[in-house]
């Protein structure tokens, strides 16, 4: 798997690629990790649109960013129009962790960060 | 029911087979022709019940994890995931939504859950010290006539 950060201003863009799974998972937590916990960050969005594989790693990764955004007052978007990937996070209740976003339209109206 | 195909596959609980077996697991039905959305269901619910027996049946030390899949007629597909790790005391609380052994290491405690949704049966039989076993069954959409 494969992650990309992209920074403008206080908001950061998280891309994922490739396969998510337990495995990759561990990895790419720390490394998420580290990157949340300079604190700089308002706005955290987690881009799945590369991830052509994912199994409940993803809930145990994305939920982890989200206690380390906490932390420091950080608001996290997930991105993904994956249905089997929307599935696994809605019957985690994600949607009550982070704002879920379900489309690429929706992406450009509500990623429009007041920060950018 | 008649089984028109099985194939039995052994690897070492080590994460990096967790994608080995998905592929597998796909590889193996692509005769039946399985839908994309059956395809991504049953390499996720392998994933699922794969890294159930590494994380938590041999919990960082080194066994063998047995994935057998069995094609029954009706395009039925049977999985088994086996392994002879440490068991599971209480199948129902671990099968239980969010429920985790391993909250310190961000397991989501949906792995039991996942299996559920995308297989359409699942069954679970574990004794503490002795292993663990699942059981799946899906049948896919496709017509074979």
């Amino acid at each position: 798997m494969d992650i990309l950060f992209e920074e403008t201003n206080q908001a950061l863009t998280i891309f994922l690629s490739g396969e998510l799974d337990h495995h990759n998972a561990v990895a790419a937590k720390d490394r998420i990790a580290m990157k949340l916990s300079t604190g700089c960050y308002r706005e955290i969005l987690y881009h799945l649109g590369g991830l052509t594989f994912m199994d409940s790693s993803g809930i145990g990764l994305i939920a982890n960013g989200c206690k380390v955004a906490s932390v420091f007052g950080g608001t996290v978007f997930l991105f993904t129009e994956n249905p089997k990937h929307l599935k696994i996070f809605t019957m985690a209740n994600m949607q009550e962790l982070t704002t879920i976003i379900s489309d690429g339209k929706e992406l450009e109206t509500l990623w429009k960060s007041p920060t950018k | 029911m008649e089984i028109t195909n099985e194939m039995r596959l052994m690897f070492l609980s080590k994460s990096e087979n967790e994608s080995f077996s998905r592929v597998a697991a796909a590889a193996f039905i692509s005769p039946l022709d399985p839908t994309v959305s059956e395809l991504v269901e049953i390499k996720t619910a392998v994933s699922e019940a794969v890294s159930n027996a590494i994380i938590h049946g041999y919990d960082g030390t080194i066994g063998v994890v047995t994935l057998e899949m069995r094609i029954l007629e009706k395009h039925t597909v049977e999985i088994t995931v086996s392994d002879s790790g440490k068991g599971i005391y209480d199948i129902e609380k671990a099968k239980e939504p969010l429920y985790t052994t391993k909250p310190d290491e961000e397991r989501a405690g949906m792995g039991f859950t996942v299996m559920e949704t995308f297989m359409d049966s699942m069954t679970v039989e574990s004794e503490p010290g002795k292993g663990t076993r699942i059981l799946m069954k899906k049948r896919l959409q496709t017509d074979p006539t």
